[in-house]
């Protein structure tokens, strides 16, 4: 188990702050926050890239906040895959056992071994500059795992892939931690990547954790407006408009049912998208997103009628 | 696009430069085989002229061996030194590289005068160097000083070339070697040296051209410690020239020709290798990082190296006449004196003159000619790789290799020994290199600017006008910088077509054209041993050059990456 206690780091003016956070074995934890939240920073403390000016990282009952990188039982895959141009697959694999001093057998074996999880067996003997940017970074993780880590800290690992890669490369993470049982941290900005992955979101905002918990306690239950704001699409009015005595409420546009009810917004803009419609509606000069099947037919410009889900709906 | 007016504004450059190289060396190739009689006529000989060198020439064996002792120990010294420079610069931050890289702006003539006053074992710090039993032998006729001047001046381009490759190591590549357990030594083994070995073979390369082809060091040195005995093949093909033997020389450049092309292609292949050295870092070095102080030790070390010898020469240039020659030599002197810069300016006015006018001239038409010409090869791909590659060969050919042929078509045009001449030959060492400058620099730039300017009406000659050249402003200041620094330190080419100093009585036929180069050379010799007024000329020849690097130090950093 990962520990984070205390920890405040400060540079160039901003500050980044962890009273508590805790990271259990054996989940997929994704840190997820708009850029400049210090979410690289929080991975690169853990990482030992950076020392913290106060408090303390735990893990599995060691203090390693002032351990060297190489002392401190994780791995890391770097956005960029940072791969030894000069070195073959195999070699940048066992570069980390190397320097561990394991006997030579021993080194080709457990790079053999990471190399068949990873899908790369057949590429050991090439260059970097010879595979494609998701051989490349197989060849990061394999580097990563090499030396049986107690995390792996990946930053954001999809977002040097196109569109279509990415997907796929998703599901072969996920997979690929439920086989091994790791424990792993993943950096990522977007929110869609981390509800899909996560077992667990760390949300993180200007430098605070926001909230911590499983994804879909996140989504209907955020405790602040910037967490309801990050996760998914979401709509904010006045409560007195929807009849709900003072402050605001949030909602989310599946939780909008069109065509009757109480309230009634005027049509701006229809969305398809396959499997549903979203239409933006004026709502007393605020305005709201709903969802709707595909086959519905309001037109722009029309005024329709609409409810909300009360039960469902949030105060802020 | 093709278009006429691409083509006739890279036009000007490329057919001077086609025509004034491909000429020449064809030409030696030509005159190599003929040998010139005591009347004046040339008599084919055959291979006769490289036959006498290799196995009858009394001189020979001693220039080759001096030539082979330059090529090899200046770039090894060179290179072993601006390693670990590199390194405390990457630690220390580039805002070093400046004063580091002054000796790439001193007239090398300047450079060698400053080393052999420095070490002179009479009335030179060589004086308690010998004293101290420190230096055994006179270093005024040691082939080490030509060495010791060479890598003088060629530390700040290893350094620099160096530590740009140095610094091209992405910063995930050492956070993953962090991750692995490399740091300190055993990362500096395992990873940076090398990635950084395209880079460190470059600078082996550039440095080795220096060293094969030095020339300067050798002329001075020549001044004080007599004929022959420091002579290379460069310097001693410039002896047969002046001694009228054309076609000796021209065999001799002929044999540097050859093995300096290839020096230039091995040049331009590791300047675009993606070839790694390959090195174990076994597990027993170290992986503490060196302390800040090694560095910073490394780095005063290098500054002491830099400013030493121009220190000297500064002190030396204010002394009263009377300490310059005193045994013992005086350190300080003991009242500043401007005795030394009256003279120097006295005597040297025809000279600073010329190269004044030389410098400012052959600026102006570099910039003019390379930004008309870099522009259309990089923005639309004049000439392909090919006008590229044979721009990067002739940066690396020394203009020595032009003298004899380029002397013949100077004195068939009746201007020998005027401005003329200079104006006519100067480019030939300047434009490779502006145009090789402005071709990296035009690299960032917006072709749709120009795009936006046709658009608007203009014809492609006007856009140019209007539109490139304003907007290539720092690129051209840049590259002026380089022109002006090759003009005004050049040595060869007035050496070979000038023989009297500027004709201040009638100064509108600007004949008589030897630059202050020359005035240095004469004022070195024991017989003149004006060694105060030299001192004095040297400060005033380092003061341009210095004054402009200052002034476009914004610009260079930018190129230089050190910013």
């Amino acid at each position: 188990m990962l520990i984070l206690k205390d920890v405040v780091k400060t540079f160039r003016g901003f500050t980044l702050r962890v009273d508590y956070l805790e990271i259990p074995d054996g989940h997929y934890v994704v840190v997820l926050g708009p850029s400049g939240s210090g979410k690289t920073t929080l991975l690169r403390l853990i990482a030992g890239l950076e020392r913290p000016d106060g408090g303390s990282v735990v893990l599995d009952g060691r203090d390693i906040t002032n351990l060297p990188v190489w002392e401190r039982d994780v791995g890391i895959v770097f956005q960029s895959y940072a791969l030894y141009p000069h070195l073959t697959v195999f070699d940048n694999i066992a570069m980390p056992l190397k320097n561990k001093r394991l006997p030579k057998p021993e080194i080709r074996r457990r790079v053999e071994e990471i190399a068949v999880v990873l899908n790369i067996a057949d590429q050991l003997h090439k260059y970097p500059h010879q595979l494609s940017g998701g051989q490349q970074q197989r060849v990061a993780i394999a580097r990563a795992l090499v030396k049986e880590p107690k995390v792996l800290l990946l930053d954001e690992p999809l977002s040097n892939l196109d569109a279509r890669l990415r997907l796929e490369v998703r599901g072969f993470l996920k997979e690929l931690q439920r086989r091994l049982h790791a424990t792993v941290l993943h950096v990522t900005h977007d929110q869609e990547e981390a509800m899909a992955l996560g077992d667990l979101l760390v949300v993180i905002n200007n430098g605070r954790i926001e909230q911590v918990g499983p994804p879909d306690e996140l989504y209907a239950r955020p405790k602040s407006l910037f967490v309801f704001q990050f996760l998914g699409l979401s709509n904010l009015v006045p409560a007195k408009l929807v009849g709900l005595g003072e402050g605001l409420v949030g909602f989310r546009p599946e939780d909008v049912a069109l065509g009757e009810g109480d309230h009634r917004a005027k049509v701006l803009r229809e969305e398809y998208l396959g499997p549903y419609k979203l239409y933006e509606l004026d709502f007393n000069g605020v305005r709201i997103k709903a969802r709707a099947p595909p086959a519905a037919a309001f037109r722009e410009g029309d005024v329709v009628q609409f409810s909300i889900d009360v039960k469902k709906a949030l105060r802020f | 696009m093709r278009d006429k007016q691409i083509l006739f504004l890279a036009l000007p450059a490329l057919i001077y430069l086609f025509a004034l190289t491909v000429y020449p060396i064809a030409d030696n190739a030509l005159l190599s085989l003929y040998e010139r009689t005591y009347e004046g006529a040339f008599k084919w000989v055959g291979l006769g002229n490289y036959l006498w060198l290799f196995q009858k020439d009394p001189y020979g064996p001693l220039i080759i061996g001096n030539t082979i002792l330059y090529s090899v120990a200046t770039p090894a010294i060179s290179v072993a030194l601006a390693v670990p420079i590199a390194l405390a610069l990457r630690r220390l931050g580039g805002r070093w590289l400046l004063p580091l890289m002054v000796p790439a702006f001193i007239p090398p003539v300047t450079a060698a005068m400053a080393w052999y006053l420095m070490l002179n074992p009479l009335y030179g710090l060589g004086y308690y160097l010998m004293r101290a039993g420190l230096m055994e032998t006179n270093p005024i006729s040691s082939v080490w000083t030509v060495v010791l001047v060479d890598v003088w001046r060629s530390l700040p381009t290893a350094v620099l070339v160096i530590y740009s490759g140095l610094r091209a190591i992405p910063k995930a590549v050492e956070e993953a070697a962090l991750a692995d357990g490399l740091a300190g030594p055993r990362k500096f083994i395992a990873v940076d040296l090398p990635l950084a070995s395209p880079q460190i073979l470059t600078a082996f390369i550039l440095t080795a051209l220096t060293g094969f082809f030095t020339f300067d060091p050798i002329y001075i040195g020549t001044a004080q410690a007599g004929p022959r005995i420091l002579d290379n093949l460069a310097y001693y093909s410039y002896e047969a020239f002046s001694a009228g033997e054309f076609g000796y020389s021209a065999a001799l450049i002929v044999v540097m020709t050859a093995i300096g092309t290839g020096l230039s292609l091995a040049y331009m292949k590791a300047f675009s290798a993606r070839f790694f050295v390959k090195l174990p870092a076994p597990a027993w070095m170290p992986r503490r990082e060196a302390p800040k102080a090694l560095h910073y030790a490394v780095l005063a070390l290098d500054l002491a190296f830099v400013f030493l010898p121009l220190g000297w020469l500064l002190l030396m240039s204010l002394k009263p006449p009377g300490e310059i020659i005193q045994i013992p030599p005086s350190v300080l002197p003991s009242r500043l004196d401007l005795t030394n810069y009256v003279q120097a300016l006295g005597g040297g006015l025809p000279y600073f003159l010329m190269s004044i006018y030389i410098s400012a001239i052959n600026s102006v038409v570099t910039i003019l000619l390379a930004a008309m010409a870099a522009y259309q090869m990089r923005v639309h791909g004049l000439g392909g790789g090919k006008l590229v590659a044979y721009i990067l060969y002739l940066m690396s050919t020394p203009t020595l290799v032009y003298i004899v042929p380029l002397y013949l078509v100077v004195r068939g045009l009746n201007i020998l020994n005027t401005l003329w001449a200079l104006v006519l030959t100067y480019p030939i060492m300047t434009l490779p290199y502006g145009i090789w400058i402005l071709y990296n620099y035009y690299s960032g730039f917006d072709r749709r600017t120009e795009e936006a300017a046709l658009a608007d009406g203009m014809s492609r000659l006007k856009a140019f006008a209007k539109v490139v050249i304003p907007l290539s402003r720092s690129g051209m200041g840049v590259a002026g910088l380089y022109a002006f620094l090759f003009s005004w330190g050049a040595l060869i080419f007035p050496l070979a077509f000038t023989y009297t100093p500027y004709n201040l009585a009638d100064p509108l036929r600007f004949s008589g054209a030897q630059t202050f180069s020359i005035y240095i050379g004469e004022l070195m010799s024991p017989v003149a041993m004006s060694y105060g007024g030299v001192a004095a000329t040297g400060i005033l020849s380092a003061i341009p050059p210095l004054i402009y690097l200052i002034a476009v130090r914004r610009n260079l950093e930018k190129i230089w990456g050190a910013g």
